[in-house]
């Protein structure tokens, strides 16, 4: 009841200072949004704008990073096959259709159909039958049990879609009607993005009234207009600008240790990688903390594979790293088969700068190393054939979750695509699948740590680094939520005249 | 600019060198040329320092800093150097992708003037290829083949063709009625020797000409498409990845584009000189 | 004329047919996958062929090839593989961003046509001089360096300008102010050119007969140059801003990418790194048709101001 008459206030609130004033809140993109149908993107900008059209059945909540109800009130496990999800009532999509349980089992079908080409589509892989129970009740059975099912259906694929807009548009790529804070207005390709606050929503509304996305692509720029205060807000800021951006007292930086991993890893169709020792030979040449430290504030160092803010991640698991010693690697390859190696390197982000510093390090342990810097699309495809040598990659863990980390990186199910190293450990692969199939989640914790250790230790990727998400707005923006998984909401912030 | 004469090439020489050294373009743009030259054959010699050795203790050093003249970049690498070995890189991209380009576009615009024939199809290529955006062929085919010095050296070959051989034609269709030609026509020279020995030594000065400036052209395409980041690589020392690299010290360390532009900026000039110089010098008709 | 006209426009057929063609087979010879890129680094096997059966890309390459021409000739040039945004739309928006700073640049390319005179009526002159060497700079200067350094010296430090993107409209002082440097990156290098051209266009008609018989009828030297000898050099210097013209509704890639400019040449750039086929293939088919038809319009032009030249 209180909270009602809050709400009640807080409306009237708004509507007075609707009356009044609009208030803008402007995020500067590098590139446009691919397009607003979560079912069918994955990119970092439409991810940002479908996180505040759509929503999920459960999310991490932004202070505890814990999974919580957000559309389903409530789950329940009869069996270890079977979910059944309660969902919330009084929900409606933006172009007022109800928001009930055939609104989810038909985004999750449509996730499943081969024909809708999700690129996320694996994470309904274990998925057998969706079934509407009532109004507001879902059961959904699975094939094996599927211990990572909850994180996976906070992943930004898996937000509702209007089964009714779904229906009228074929797809949401360019009409996104969603259940969210904010509404779709207007998009001009390749420029900007205009979302409007959804007045009827079903939980606190946003007291920003305008979400505005603009595409400025040069980091330069993005600066620039945050101090001219023509945008409110940046992300993905190379490190050598943020000097300029603490410089200014006006603007804030909020950071947060995050999800994802960038790593070193071998093609282990290869014969030299196979040999343990010439691996060990890699990963002792290589001294992360160089990269750490020339990264700066956008990147905290730790040598495991799965991240101190990933489930699954135990305290001490780096001690199963090998330790950085040149000398050792210096006699390590003189035993083994050495040739000179090619390290692959993508041409975006912090790669080119880190591979220079990788080089020096192998040098100086008398590893002949030269690199291939490769464009990005090309990268992709030449990495899932297996034409590298050693290459550079990330991963950056979306649900936060330690099996949605190994399985498509190092379940040798995945060789031929996401396993880009070849890696097949018959070891790790029983550790992953069973992490995958526990429902219970103390379990789940002990067989990721259990794997992630093995493969430390088994040098599968040698890790560099991993990211802090960091965006930096003007002080006139508060109560921006940022996610260890670069996500980061507009929903609670408010913003001053 | 197509103009030619009949006259056999041999005997101009000496007036021709004469008046090579009247023209001040040609001074200066030779100069500069072997000047690059030079650096380039050099160029471990006069670079101060190893330009790929990376020295974390002295990062973006501004310029006139002792022992780095022109400063350092975000990895403690010599500034001065890595543009003393950039002018190696850029002068072999432009040199081979221009001989590359002149090789095949004269070779079809040979084929194309001279066999009535051949004309018609050949010319449809080049059209089509010139209709082609010249920087995008470019993008699409580094896009293609991937990112790297040899494809940009492809790349920019590719489109110098069509122009070589829209000049090479228009000159063979000029000297091909000449006297000396249908001479040797008439005492049944083979038509090899006809191609190579009678018309190509008298078409020469266009082509050579156009060589010169493409040969800027060819600089720049190369540098802008490492600029794009689709050229020359890290840590490559090559102009334009330079300054692309040096784009987000702009604010901070503007030496770090702004030297590498000035190195891009002498040699696309000194061989746009050098052109003029030797249209004066070849073709004296047109100034 | 008129035959001329639709021979010409004939004649654009196979060449635009070549430039189809030809940006078919590179792309789809071109080592990435679209369909790995859409799926991202996370995407198993299967996810990647369901993408790849989606967009069709699981057919033989004629099939496709004629998929997409059967579809060009209905004037549909197909929906982004990425976007799935119709491509022709894609292009509409962007298109009056290039427009506006391809008819800025050529105002400003057009400072070279009094640039050329000034220099040709002093012949050897102390400003002769000093303009023919400013224009072989001004052709030699590379354009993204040029953009770098206009932001340096007046976006950044005098904070003139703005340093990124065109403002709506064009016509308020904020639009003009922003088109501004992009304009000069984009024009150096053709008012240059423009300037050496007039200038030997001049030289050459202002030694002709009929100028010297109008000096001679004691005609005002201003009225000499502008009357008489400039409408004859124009001839040369219309044709060379034509094609520059049509270049630049194509060819504004880099200074697009410096200025952060939404144009098609930078789609076109962001297309081929996405690998998203069917909006190259529609960026480049829209440009080459602009500068084949752009060419076409030159020699109209061209044969209009010289009617000596027209009917042969």
């Amino acid at each position: 009841m209180k909270r009602l008459v809050q709400l009640v206030a807080l409306t009237g609130f708004l509507a007075l200072s609707l009356a009044t004033a609009q208030t803008t809140f402007t995020y500067a993109a590098q590139a446009d949004a691919v397009g607003l149908s979560p079912v069918l993107t994955n990119d970092q900008v439409s991810s940002v704008a479908n996180r505040h059209i759509y929503e999920n059945l459960v999310r991490s909540d932004p202070d505890s990073g814990e999974l919580v109800p957000w559309l389903a009130e409530s789950w329940e496990t009869p069996d270890e096959n079977t979910w059944i999800f309660h969902l919330r009532e009084g929900v409606t999509f933006h172009d007022g259709t109800p928001f009930n349980a055939e609104a989810v089992r038909a985004t999750f079908e449509r996730i499943r159909d081969p024909e809708t080409a999700s690129p996320r589509a694996s994470i309904m892989a274990p998925v057998d039958q969706i079934e509407v129970v009532d109004e507001l009740t879902l059961r959904i059975t699975t094939n094996e049990p599927y211990g990572a099912f909850l994180a996976a259906l906070s992943h930004t694929n898996a937000a509702i879609e209007s089964p009714a807009a779904v229906e009228e548009y074929g797809d949401l790529m360019r009409n996104p009607v969603g259940t969210g804070p904010y509404r779709f207005e207007n998009w001009v390709s390749g420029d900007r993005i205009s979302l409007v606050a959804n007045d009827e929503y079903w939980g606190t509304p946003a007291q920003i009234d305008r979400f505005e996305i603009v595409v400025i692509p040069d980091a330069n720029t993005q600066i620039a207009l945050l101090e001219t205060g023509e945008v409110d807000l940046v992300d993905s800021l190379p490190p050598e600008l943020l000097a300029r951006v603490h410089q200014n007292p006006s603007m804030v930086v909020a950071t947060e240790q995050g999800t994802p991993v960038r790593f070193l890893s071998f093609n282990f169709n290869e014969p030299l990688w196979q040999d343990e020792r010439a691996r060990e030979a890699i990963a002792s040449a290589i001294n992360a903390e160089v990269i750490v430290n020339l990264l700066g504030e956008v990147a905290y160092g730790s040598c495991s594979i799965v991240g101190p803010e990933v489930f699954g991640y135990v305290e001490g698991a780096e001690e199963s790293c090998t330790p950085y010693n040149p000398e050792h690697a210096a006699e390590l390859w003189s035993q083994v088969d050495a040739r000179p190696v090619t390290l692959w390197v993508p041409n975006t982000e912090n790669y080119p700068r880190a591979a220079q510093i990788i080089q020096g390090q192998l040098s100086q342990a008398g590893i002949d190393v030269s690199l291939n810097t490769v464009e990005w699309g090309a990268y992709l495809s030449a990495t899932a054939n297996y034409e590298q040598d050693l290459f550079l990659l990330g991963w950056s863990n979306v649900t936060g979750d330690g099996s949605e980390l190994f399985y498509p990186n190092l379940h040798s199910d995945n060789i031929g695509s996401s396993n880009r190293s070849a890696y097949s450990n018959p070891e790790a692969d029983a550790l992953i699948d069973q992490s995958r199939e526990t429902t219970d989640q103390d379990e789940r914790e002990r067989l990721i740590d259990e794997a992630n250790r093995l493969m430390i230790a088994d040098h599968a990727w040698v890790t560099l680094f991993h990211e802090v998400v960091l965006v930096a707005h003007s002080d006139r923006v508060q109560g921006v939520d940022v996610m260890p998984n670069g996500d980061w909401f507009i929903s609670g912030a408010t913003i001053a005249e | 600019m197509t103009t030619a004469t009949g006259e056999p090439v041999a005997r101009r020489m000496p007036v021709r060198l004469r008046r090579m050294f009247r023209s001040p373009h040609f001074v200066l743009g030779a100069g500069l040329v072997l000047i690059l030259v030079v650096v380039a054959v050099f160029a471990p010699y006069l670079a101060p320092h190893d330009p790929y050795f990376q020295n974390y203790g002295a990062v973006l050093q501004p310029v006139g800093t002792a022992g780095h003249m022109l400063g350092t970049d975000q990895f403690g690498r010599d500034v001065l150097s890595r543009v003393i070995f950039g002018t190696r890189i850029s002068l072999t991209v432009g040199v081979t992708s221009v001989a590359l380009g002149l090789l095949v576009g004269v070779l079809l615009g040979l084929l194309a003037g001279y066999f009535r024939r051949l004309d018609r199809p050949i010319m449809m290529i080049v059209d089509v290829l010139i209709a082609f955006p010249g920087i995008l062929l470019a993008i699409a085919i580094v896009a293609a083949l991937g990112p790297g010095l040899e494809n940009v050296i492809l790349a920019v070959a590719f489109f110098s063709v069509p122009t070589f051989a829209r000049i090479t034609r228009a000159s063979v269709l000029a000297v091909r009625e000449e006297e000396y030609v249908a001479a040797a026509v008439a005492l049944g020279s083979p038509t090899r020797r006809i191609l190579l020995g009678s018309i190509l030594p008298n078409i020469v000065s266009p082509i050579l000409i156009y060589a010169s400036l493409r040969l800027a052209t060819s600089i720049l395409t190369a540098a802008t498409l490492s600029f794009l980041g689709l050229g020359a690589q890290p840590p490559t020392a090559e102009w334009g990845a330079m300054i692309n690299d040096g784009r987000t010290y702009l604010y901070s360390a503007r030496y770090l584009s702004i030297v590498p532009g000035i190195a891009i900026f002498v040699s696309v000039l000194a061989f746009n000189l050098l052109g003029d110089g030797l249209r004066d010098v070849l073709d004296p008709k047109t100034k | 004329m008129l035959q001329y006209t639709l021979r010409r426009l004939l004649e654009m057929v196979p060449v635009l047919f070549g430039v189809t063609v030809l940006t078919f087979l590179i792309l789809h010879l071109a080592p990435g996958d679209p369909a790995v890129l859409i799926g991202g680094p996370t995407a198993s096997a299967q996810d990647i062929e369901n993408i790849r059966i989606r967009m069709g890309l699981d057919r033989p390459l004629y099939e496709q090839f004629f998929t997409y021409i059967a579809g060009l000739l209905q004037g549909d040039l197909g929906e982004s593989l990425q976007r799935r945004e119709a491509v022709s739309q894609m292009i509409a928006v962007r298109l009056p961003n290039t427009i506006f700073l391809a008819i800025a640049s050529m105002v400003v390319t057009l400072i070279g046509v009094p640039l050329g005179v000034a220099a040709a009526v002093r012949r050897n002159g102390p400003v002769d001089l000093l303009l023919m060497n400013l224009s072989l700079a001004g052709v030699s200067i590379p354009n993204f360096w040029l953009g770098l350094l206009l932001i340096v010296f007046f976006a950044v430090d005098l904070q003139w300008l703005p340093a990124a993107g065109l403002a709506q409209p064009w016509w308020s002082v904020e639009g003009l102010r922003s088109v501004v440097l992009p304009a000069i990156t984009l024009g150096t290098a053709g008012m240059a050119l423009v300037a050496r051209l007039t200038r030997s266009g001049m030289l050459e008609v202002l030694n002709n007969d009929y100028v010297r018989t109008a000096r001679a009828k004691g005609l005002a030297e201003r009225r000499v140059v502008y009357r008489h000898a400039l409408r004859n050099t124009l001839i040369p210097v219309v044709t060379v801003l034509g094609l520059n013209f049509g270049a630049l509704l194509g060819g504004a890639v880099v200074t697009e990418t410096v200025f952060a400019i939404n144009g098609i040449g930078r789609l076109t750039v962001d297309s081929i790194l996405s690998r998203d086929y069917a909006v190259v293939q529609g960026c480049v088919i829209f440009i080459a048709t602009m500068f084949v038809l752009v060419n076409l319009l030159v020699d109209l032009v061209y044969a209009l101001l010289s009617p000596q030249l027209r009917y042969q």
